[in-house]
């Protein structure tokens, strides 16, 4: 649905916040599939897999249209009919007229994503027809009205109760709320329907233009049914599911079932070229149609940044390990899609309407482009459709305003320590931060306190605190970023004495700016790249590595700069000498070992330096270093819920991510909370403070800190 | 190696496996399993005529009904189904059945129970060992190639796997050693 504003969506969101058979469905489920997934991938090598299908998809895409001749040569040389549809209304027509040049009354249906998108069975229902779904979590949700909430589990928002009074209503008679009982019940009720109809309407997984062969992957066995026992069979194929040949196919299963659910392979996968015998007809074979949709797929194709979205082949594991899918699971984020995809897909196919406000809501955290089965870059692409929706709004956009503030550094400065004297101390009432990009949108952080500006910025304190240093074996550029510039200076100053130990020249240029992240979050591309150029000018001197404390930024240097300025000398050579903290503490300087204290430290994991630099080990090494037992948890990967401007605009799905996060690092009973970016800190120092936690959330580097004599 | 990694992960998935010398022994197993169930009708739609022979001699004692085609007319009556494969593949115990007769389709999908015929012979580690083989197939005017790999399930509703949603209940892999 379309949400006209925030707060409306909002709104929307709340529900699903408080709706508590969905949340444990949510948390059961996402907290699983990692576990399953790595089960049916063991012994694999997942990322040659992923990158298999990503070459496959990528020339498959490329060439969609030759494929598209191919396949319809060979398949109508084999007796099938076969159209393209440019759009819905198109393809609903054809289905359509189908249906009524063969007198057709009754229609089955197995499960397929490409009809949800273009409403067809609302369609053919107002044609008089009558269809009915098959697919057991397909027919509940036919029967509640609803659309899907996840690509490959549709009800997955439901109770076996809910399921249960739809079921007894169907049938006239109560049902209990046994799950296997439901299943017979579905069986019986639909095993008539499929004996009755006249036509069968199935998606595909893959059309291979080899052969003009479609591929049905299933677990319940009603694709088989559908296109099997009525005298019609027609299936809807969005364009983007061709392939070259059987190998491509054969690629692809492998992966899909392993993907999406854990599972190594369906029940069934099933085959199917040409007319097949069917006892119906008068010359014993079935009517088969084959009806390809477009809907703005072709000029996808050619889209040189968006093309990559056709590469999805829908396994649904991008929402699986979603944070945001699993806060407020899938009505709430898209369309007809849902979850990371579906945020993208949304716009292409369902317009801007749908997808403003809606596509806000990603926290930036990475986990989806992880676990993608084809390797999309959901985020940059969510990110670009951002931009592609801001553009379309006429109205003035206060993060417009922001960016312009910001690419002057000098002013945007001055603002800060002018907004510093202005403000409350930090632990009174009616705290706030007077902070950065996010200066025009705080509000509603009442889940977590918020810290205030530092006294002293540490631009300002750096000459009386730089340690000095006489032939040094290595120099080395500080990157603060805003938040260790001006919020948390002392967690930077807690490392100066390692620089002295190991003879390690450090410096702070000056001409330093913000690193440019949440202004390219807030889809200001323009303004980002001027800060770039800012950023890379200020290091332009002899440093070998180019150090920063906050993980977002660090990623940001290091992965972003290159994809937003490409093909730019100075900006490649500036990102390769990005290091992070934990990185260059534990691998680099390679400290020695503290003594032991008889604290208990958990780790969270910064998203942006676990999945954006695939930084995993150092972090962890260094607690045991600092003399802290490392105590493992559940959730020590997934997304605190800060994202920036993300927590600002979404303020109750990020409390909702960082209480779950606060939880594990309280029943595992930890004297420290420890990570290395200051964005989550302030999240979760916020909500520890807010929630009265007893353990104390830090900085890496600050496990370091020389220890004062009498402390 | 390849028949015992194929039994051990048809098994991971429900399927019933169990290795026989011969089609008349495996048929003989079929027979007192409708007698223990007592089971009324079976569908045998690919079973040669000296199959059917040697079957309906093995069932004289029992009042079963056979199908060998026209199983439209009594789909919602099909109890079990014995269909044929034509391979087999290890890594994820599935079975590549060719199904363009409507017979064998409608037997291994409306049955109750479908037990299928495999020769251990035709096992082949992965799926990409048979990339020639369906090429062979597809390359027909028409064709219906179904890979199974156990009974049909669900976990529609409260993700909760459960057997038996619009397939058989039960799949029973029967090995012919020769
Ligand atoms: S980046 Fe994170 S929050 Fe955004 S869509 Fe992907 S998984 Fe969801
Ligand atoms: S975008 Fe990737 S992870 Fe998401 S459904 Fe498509 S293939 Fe799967």
């Amino acid at each position: 649905m379309a949400y006209k504003s925030n707060k409306e969506y909002r709104q929307q969101i709340k529900e699903s916040l408080n709706d508590a058979f969905l949340q444990k469905a949510m948390s059961n489920f996402t907290g699983n599939f990692p576990k399953s997934r790595e089960k049916a991938f063991e012994g694999k090598n997942i990322d040659s897999l992923i990158e298999e299908i990503s070459l496959i998809k990528k020339a498959s895409v490329f060439q969609m249209s030759e494929l598209y001749t191919r396949f319809k040569k060979i398949a109508e040389s084999n007796g099938v009919k076969v159209y393209l549809a440019k759009d819905s209304h198109e393809a609903n027509r054809i289905i359509g007229s189908i249906a009524s040049e063969n007198g057709v009354k009754n229609i089955i249906k197995s499960k397929s994503m490409t009809s949800e998108e273009i409403h067809l069975n609302k369609y053919l229902i107002g044609e008089g027809l009558n269809v009915v779904e098959t697919d057991l979590g397909e027919w509940i949700i036919q029967l509640r009205g609803e659309g899907p909430s996840h690509m490959v589990m549709p009800a997955i928002h439901l109770s076996k109760e809910q399921v249960a009074d739809n079921f007894s209503e169907v049938t006239k008679q109560k049902q209990p709320n046994d799950i296997d009982r439901l299943v017979k019940v579905a069986r019986h009720e639909l095993r008539q329907k499929f004996i009755d109809a006249e036509m069968g309407i199935t998606g595909a997984n893959i059309a291979i233009a080899e052969t003009g062969t479609i591929t049905l992957v299933t677990n319940e066995g009603n694709a088989r049914l559908t296109s099997t026992l009525p005298k019609i069979h027609v299936a809807l194929i969005g364009l983007e599911k061709l392939v070259p040949s059987i190998e491509d196919a054969l690629k692809i299963i492998n992966i899909l079932p392993k993907n999406a659910t854990g599972q190594n392979i369906t029940s069934y996968v099933t085959w199917i070229t040409g007319r097949n015998e069917n006892k119906l007809t008068p010359d014993g074979r079935s009517i088969y149609h084959i009806v390809f949709l477009d809907n703005g797929r072709s000029s996808l194709s050619k889209d040189p940044v968006f093309s990559e979205i056709l590469h999805c082949i829908r396994c649904g594991a991008c929402a699986n390990v979603c944070p945001v899918y699993g806060a407020i699971g899938g009505h709430k984020m898209g369309h007809t899609y849902i979850g990371p995809v579906g945020l993208v897909l949304t716009y292409f196919y369902h317009g801007v309407e749908n997808a403003r406000h809606l596509v806000d809501n990603c926290i930036n955290c990475q986990a989806c482009a992880k676990i993608c089965a084809s390797r999309i870059n959901l985020p940059d692409l969510i990110k670009e459709v951002q931009i592609k929706v801001k553009e379309s709004d006429n109205g003035l956009d206060p993060s417009k305003m922001v960016g312009r503030l910001m690419k002057n550094r000098k002013l945007f400065h001055s603002f800060l320590k002018a907004a510093r004297i202005g403000q409350k101390p930090f632990k009174g009432d009616g705290q706030f931060l007077r902070h950065l990009p996010n200066l025009f949108f705080i509000k509603d952080q009442s889940f977590k306190t918020l810290p205030a500006l530092a006294p002293i910025a540490l631009r300002d304190e750096w000459e009386k605190i730089a340690p000095t240093i006489l032939n040094p074996a290595l120099k080395v550029g500080i990157f603060a970023g805003c938040l260790h510039d001006f919020v948390y200076p002392e967690q930077v100053k807690a490392t100066l004495h390692l620089f002295a130990e190991h003879k390690i020249a450090v410096d702070f240029p000056k001409g330093q700016n913000c690193c440019g992240l949440p202004l390219l979050m807030n889809g200001d591309k323009k303004n980002t790249k001027a800060i770039v150029r800012q950023n890379v000018k200020a290091f332009a001197r002899d440093y070998d590595y180019i150090l920063t404390l906050c993980a977002s930024c660090a990623s940001f240097l290091k992965e972003g700069y290159p994809k937003l300025v490409t093909g730019d000398g100075p900006v490649k050579e500036f990102s390769s000498r990005i290091i992070d903290f934990s990185s260059f503490l534990n691998d680099v300087i390679k400290v020695d070992p503290q003594e032991k204290t008889n604290k208990k430290a958990a780790y969270h994991a910064p998203c942006h330096l676990c999945r954006g630099l695939n930084v995993t080990k150092a972090p962890r090494e260094l607690i045991g270093k600092a003399g802290y037992e490392y105590v493992p948890t559940d959730t020590e990967e997934t997304c605190c819920g800060f994202g920036g401007t993300y927590s600002m605009k979404f303020p109750e799905i990020s409390g909702q991510r960082m209480n779950k996060k606060l939880d594990s690092a309280k029943n595992a009973g930890v004297d420290v909370y420890v990570t290395d970016c200051p964005g989550c800190i302030m999240q979760l120092r916020g909500g520890a403070d807010k929630r009265n936690d007893s353990f104390s959330v830090i900085h890496i580097a600050e496990l370091f800190k020389k220890q004062e004599k009498d402390d | 190696m390849i028949v015992p990694e194929f039994i051990k992960n048809a098994c991971k998935v429900s399927s019933h496996v169990s290795v026989f010398e011969n089609t008349s022994k495996a048929l003989a197993y079929i027979s007192e399993f409708m007698a223990n169930g007592d089971y009324k009708s079976i569908a045998i739609p690919d079973l040669t005529d000296e199959e059917n022979k040697t079957f309906t001699e093995i069932l004289s004692n029992q009042s079963i009904q056979l199908y060998k085609s026209s199983l439209r007319k009594i789909a919602s009556n099909i109890q079990v189904g014995i269909t044929k494969a034509q391979l087999g593949i290890a890594e994820t115990g599935t079975l590549v059945i060719n199904s363009n007769n409507e017979d064998v389709r409608l037997a291994s999908m409306l049955s109750d129970i479908h037990f299928a015929l495999l020769k251990t012979n035709t096992i082949v580690a992965k799926s990409s060992d048979i990339v020639n083989d369906l090429r062979e197939m597809f390359k027909n005017q028409n064709n219906y190639t179904a890979f199974i790999t156990g009974p049909s399930r669900t976990a529609d509703i409260e993700r909760v796997l459960s057997i038996g949603v619009h397939g058989p209940l039960e799949l029973y892999i029967l090995l012919i050693e020769n």
